[in-house]
């Protein structure tokens, strides 16, 4: 256990320093040095020599690698010379307003997906399956703007039930007092992220009931209901956390799509916005900052497995 | 976006009535003629009436995007801001966007384009994962590590935040999306082919080939590549499907294709301005477009995956 722990670590550690590899060349290609941005096109060469000097510019790839892990490893994303603000506070700002939208939109579309999932394989084959499986088939295959704008277009447009904007507010308390602007934003990520779970869950439902532990249960006497919710339950939605895990790429994009959408200041629009700018420094500090939470996420999820299932026993 | 897991196995299982009547006991003493594998799989995914609603849908498409534009003219180089935002009525049976250009045409131009994306994407993303996998798989050893490590590396970093970095910094042209696309999708067919070739090679007859004294080339090339390739299939049914989708979000970022070309994405983000004044013929009949295509190689995807899976055969 201890050892499989040990080398898990150690792997997604080798894993994060590729990504900041990745991230260090493509921001170096893209831009090597933000002197012309910041001293502006009429510069003069020493100015720029000098500009570069001042700010280790000039010094060989590793070393300016050795420097950007260092940074990195004490969360220091780099600067936006474009807003004049460390990334690292401009990530503080948005990341509670993202990480409420997305960690909402996940709870709710785990606590529709698990019950739904269970619901279409014991209902296998009917009717009910069939729309349902039909129902999440559609929306799996539906870019999320597209969601959200069937969405706005029925509710805040024609039925004017909810606002088609996001809540402006720059706190996590103060967009929590006006619930009402959230409900189309986070419909739209739990729509895409319920159709993925409930097709995971009903197979894995499905792979479950085949077994002799619910012969047994049955067998036993126990009422249908003490069947599926003590023993089945259980067992099928343990995938759900490796599959949580997994979905967080996916996650992402849809937050960033769903933050432009509803105009909704989070780290998907500051990434929107700066795409806008050609902020090099935002962009690829947020896609080093989503591989980590995705490896994060991972070894999260396999970490918590091997706790919750019994039968799991790595060596 | 999609598929969350693509490839993501073993679901449906009890679809497996498609093989009943292939199956049924043959007479005593008749040697049952079973056929060859290919010709078992051809029928398994005939009889599934999802994949022939897919096939029909894509074949659909096809037509309507290459032979369309031959049968029905429109101008689609030149505007006419004189007609624009035209109601669906006679001459423009799906009305006229904002620049004067005719919907239905547009979507037919459109649609070339999502569909050259997503089968050059795949074709990238399979040869360059499928050779990858294959290698890592036989010569396993430091190298495989390496190799599967920078596989984790790409899998972690999310790909829309690459593909929209790329796309703003450099212009984004139909052959340039699908090889970053392509560039960036190959990672999840990598790991299924590696997979797949680390059981492959501990069977009898890879075996006899290396005892046989065949090259490792051959024995990539000709043993177990052809093996893999159902999973490389599966898996490309999967990647189109993802593509299209991806490529959508990048136009709908306005990152995406240049006038004169066009994407079902780009056609979204303008018909969303005017989503307000109520001109619904600018979205609507794109999304559904979009939606059926992408839903179409994922009935494919999934039809094949059940017909490929030998394990699911009952025999």
């Amino acid at each position: 256990m201890i050892a499989y722990l040990l080398r898990r670590f150690l792997s997604a550690i080798i894993v994060i320093i590729g990504i900041m590899l990745v991230t260090f060349t493509m921001l170096h290609i893209i831009s090597p040095s933000p002197a012309r941005a910041v001293l502006g096109i009429k510069a003069s060469p020493a100015q720029i020599a000098g500009f570069n000097h001042a700010h280790g510019y000039d010094r060989p790839l590793p070393q300016q690698f050795l420097t950007y892990m260092n940074q990195t490893l004490h969360l220091n994303f780099g600067f936006s010379f474009k807003l004049n603000q460390s990334v690292t506070d401009l990530f503080k700002e948005n990341a509670g307003r993202s990480a409420l939208l997305s960690g909402v939109s996940v709870t709710i579309a785990v606590l529709i997906a698990v019950p739904l999932g269970i619901f279409q394989a014991v209902k296998r084959n009917s009717v009910a399956d069939y729309t349902l499986t039909a129902v999440s088939f559609t929306l799996y295959s539906m870019p999320i703007f597209f969601i959200s704008l069937v969405l706005i277009d029925i509710f805040a447009l024609h039925l004017h039930v909810f606002p088609f904007e996001a809540s402006q507010a720059t706190t996590v308390v103060g967009v929590l007092k006006n619930p009402r602007s959230m409900v189309l934003p986070v419909a739209s990520l739990v729509a895409l992220s319920v159709a993925g779970y409930s097709r995971y869950m009903r197979s894995s439902a499905l792979d479950n009931l085949a077994q002799d532990y619910i012969k047994v249960a049955r067998a036993k006497g126990l009422s249908e209901r003490a069947v599926l919710w003590r023993h089945l339950v259980r067992n099928s939605s343990l995938p759900m956390v490796t599959l949580i895990g997994l979905s967080i790429p996916d996650l992402l994009a849809g937050n960033l799509i769903t933050e432009q959408v509803f105009n909704y200041p989070g780290l998907g629009l500051l990434f929107f916005n700066s795409l806008g700018t050609e902020d090099y420094p935002i962009l690829l500090a947020y896609t080093l900052v989503g591989g980590i939470l995705v490896v994060l996420g991972n070894l999260i999820a396999d970490i918590a497995l091997t706790f919750t299932d019994p039968r799991i026993r790595l060596t | 976006m999609t598929s969350l897991i693509p490839g993501m196995p073993g679901h449906d299982r009890d679809r497996l009535t498609a093989l009943e009547p292939l199956l049924s006991p043959p007479d005593a003493g008749e040697v049952y003629e079973q056929g060859s594998g290919f010709k078992i799989t051809v029928k398994a995914f005939a009889e599934n009436r999802l994949a022939l609603v897919g096939i029909g849908i894509v074949v659909f498409f096809l037509f309507f995007c290459y032979l369309g534009p031959h049968v029905y003219h429109s101008n689609q180089i030149s505007g006419n801001l004189g007609a624009n935002d035209l109601r669906p009525g006679p001459g423009h049976p799906l009305g006229t966007d904002d620049n004067g250009f005719d919907e239905l045409g547009r979507i037919m131009k459109g649609g070339q384009a999502a569909l050259e994306i997503g089968l050059l994407t795949a074709m990238i993303a399979t040869v360059v994962g499928t050779l990858w996998g294959a290698v890592a798989g036989l010569v396993g050893g430091w190298l495989d590590g390496l190799l599967m490590r920078i596989v984790d590396v790409g899998l972690s970093i999310p790909t829309l935040f690459v593909v929209l970095i790329i796309s703003a910094r450099y212009s984004a042209t139909v052959l340039s999306l699908s090889i970053i696309l392509g560039l960036n999708a190959w990672f999840v067919p990598a790991r299924l082919v590696r997979g797949e070739v680390l059981t492959l090679r501990e069977r009898d007859f890879v075996s006899a080939a290396r005892a046989m004294g065949s090259s490792q080339t051959r024995q990539v090339l000709r043993h177990l590549i052809p093996n893999a390739l159902s999973v490389v299939i599966v898996n490309i049914t999967f990647q189109i499907a993802d593509a299209i989708l991806t490529v959508a979000f990048v136009g709908y970022l306005n990152f995406g294709l240049h006038f004169p070309q066009v994407d079902w994405g780009d056609q979204l983000s303008d018909g969303v301005n005017y989503l307000g004044d109520g001109y619904w013929w600018l979205i609507y009949p794109v999304g559904i477009c979009l939606i059926l295509t992408v839903m179409a190689f994922n009935f494919m995807g999934d039809a094949l995956r059940d017909a490929v899976d030998v394990r699911m055969r009952k025999r």
